[in-house]
């Protein structure tokens, strides 16, 4: 009934083999989201923001962007991520030359459920200033690519929640990915300096 | 159940072939693709019948419900993968944004159209190098989807003879045996690959499969965290050590497919088709 050890210790030796060196299925992956190369606004999903108004990625690449995905009835880990972005923000106002440069945007993973009216009352929530937040929601197909694009994990663990990686995503002007801070209330020093200098690129 | 009668193409083969005449054979051989066959594009698709199994990515999961779904018998072919790059340029070698497919994208391949001098042999066989991003593209101009990986998963459950021949040891043994046979350089074509119970080649044994949702195997209910992997691959290691080999092998494709990224082409990772059996209007323009 059962495998040998040996069985299982020859397969494990062996399977990187077959697996290619860097997707070696015994390999943990890095602390690092596996994020994509290239630029997020190649992706051509259609998403409308908090005023209901029809919009793609790269309509947010006008600013530098600052980007977590959540979902609006989320509890638990949104509120802390999205009080980290605004963390964030505090920090950039600072400078005010930087600030002009610099964009937020929350993009739900429950397009079911983030119709415009709640990502409206997430803006009126926080206060979130409409010059500098976009607040996003697409479909389910949009969301998956993207996540997917940003190395996010999210899985739906019942009618109402979703499991996700708590990720905060710092994009270029041309969508390329300048910087992830991973995990709930993380040093945002890094993310700072990655701003910045994404700011001073043209 | 609608789909209990899923067994009787092959059953019937099997009764017919003891009878056998020329005949029969003929008639068999004639009808047999339309058995097959039940995809609602008269394509090269089986129905697999809904049901539930118990999917390896949480502690203590419970059993998870399978909608009905349509599944292609065989991985996409080099030859069907060069038709779609012939129709769509933005998806050629050269061409293809790096946010969809890194370097390796059909490396094996002598140029953006040219399958090189194994052409012949290269065209039947099972395309790799190919990314998520690529194979979604390539099912959405046929109407199809990558399966889910819980579909994928019940659909791997099945042998030549059994929906489901997950409590057999002597199936494993035959997984974890492929999985432990170094790459080969050439891959031998699906159709020479045993038909499942359900008429589906080569789930095992051939090449990895992408699936639509591989980036949702490491989170988990009860965490929130983004250390939730190495717990789960420690829930697959106690079971390994409590003496069960059954979910080795499934262990495996997660950690696997947890090593992806949506724009890795990788050497020995292919894909196949799925739809859904009543299908919800598709929501999702890709480029």
């Amino acid at each position: 009934m059962k495998l040998p050890i040996l069985t299982l210790l020859t397969t494990l030796l062996a399977f990187p083999v077959l697996a290619e060196d860097r997707a070696a299925a015994t390999t943990l992956p890095a602390e690092k989201p596996a994020v994509a190369d290239g630029s997020i606004y190649d992706l051509t999903s259609e998403w409308h923001d908090q005023d209901g108004k029809k919009i793609t990625l790269s309509d947010l690449g006008d600013k530098v962007r600052v980007i977590v995905m959540g979902y609006t009835s989320c509890k638990y880990a949104c509120p802390r991520l999205i009080a980290d972005l605004v963390a964030i923000e505090t920090e950039v106002k600072n400078d005010t030359a930087l600030s002009a440069q610099v964009g937020y945007s929350f993009i739900s993973i429950d397009p079911e459920k983030d119709t415009p009216e709640k990502l409206k009352a997430l803006e009126t929530q926080y206060q979130f200033t409409p010059d500098h937040w976009k607040l996003l929601s697409g479909d389910e197909d949009g969301v998956l690519e993207l996540a997917v694009a940003l190395g996010m994990k999210y899985r739906k663990t019942s009618p109402l929640d979703f499991a996700h990686s708590n990720i905060i995503t710092v994009l270029r002007r041309d969508g390329s990915i300048a910087h992830q801070q991973v995990g709930l209330e993380a040093d945002k020093t890094d993310t700072l300096t990655a701003i910045r200098s994404a700011a001073e690129a043209p | 159940m609608r789909w209990a009668n899923d067994r009787l193409p092959l059953e019937a083969f099997c009764k017919l072939r003891i009878r056998q005449t020329v005949k029969t054979l003929f008639i068999v051989l004639a009808v047999l693709p339309i058995l097959a066959t039940s995809s609602p594009n008269g394509e090269d698709m089986v129905l697999i019948p809904g049901g539930s199994y118990t999917p390896l990515y949480e502690k203590d999961a419970a059993a998870v419900t399978v909608e009905p779904f349509y599944l292609d018998v065989s991985p996409v072919t080099n030859g069907q993968y060069l038709e779609f790059v012939r129709a769509h340029p933005e998806w050629r070698r050269s061409q293809i944004k790096t946010l969809f497919a890194d370097a390796n994208y059909l490396k094996h391949w002598a140029g953006d159209l040219d399958l090189g001098p194994d052409a012949a042999q290269l065209a039947d066989a099972p395309v790799t190098n190919v990314s998520w991003f690529a194979a979604r593209a390539y099912l959405k101009t046929l109407g199809k989807r990558l399966p889910n990986m819980d579909e994928w998963e019940y659909a791997a459950c099945a042998d030549e003879t059994r929906p489901d021949a997950t409590a057999d040891p002597e199936f494993h043994r035959r997984i974890l045996n492929w999985y432990g046979k170094p790459n080969t350089e050439k891959f031998p074509t699906a159709a020479s690959f045993p038909a499942d119970v359900r008429g589906v080649r080569a789930l095992h044994g051939l090449v990895w499969e992408w699936v639509r949702d591989f980036n949702n195997a490491t989170v988990t209910g009860e965490s929130r965290g983004d250390t939730t992997l190495e717990r789960n691959l420690f829930c697959a290691g106690g079971a390994l050590s409590a003496g069960d080999p059954s979910n080795y092998a499934a262990f495996m494709r997660y950690a696997f497919r947890s090593s992806l990224k949506g724009n890795y082409a990788v050497g020995n990772l292919g894909f196949r088709g799925a739809r859904s059996f009543n299908p919800t209007p598709d929501t999702n323009p890709t480029p």
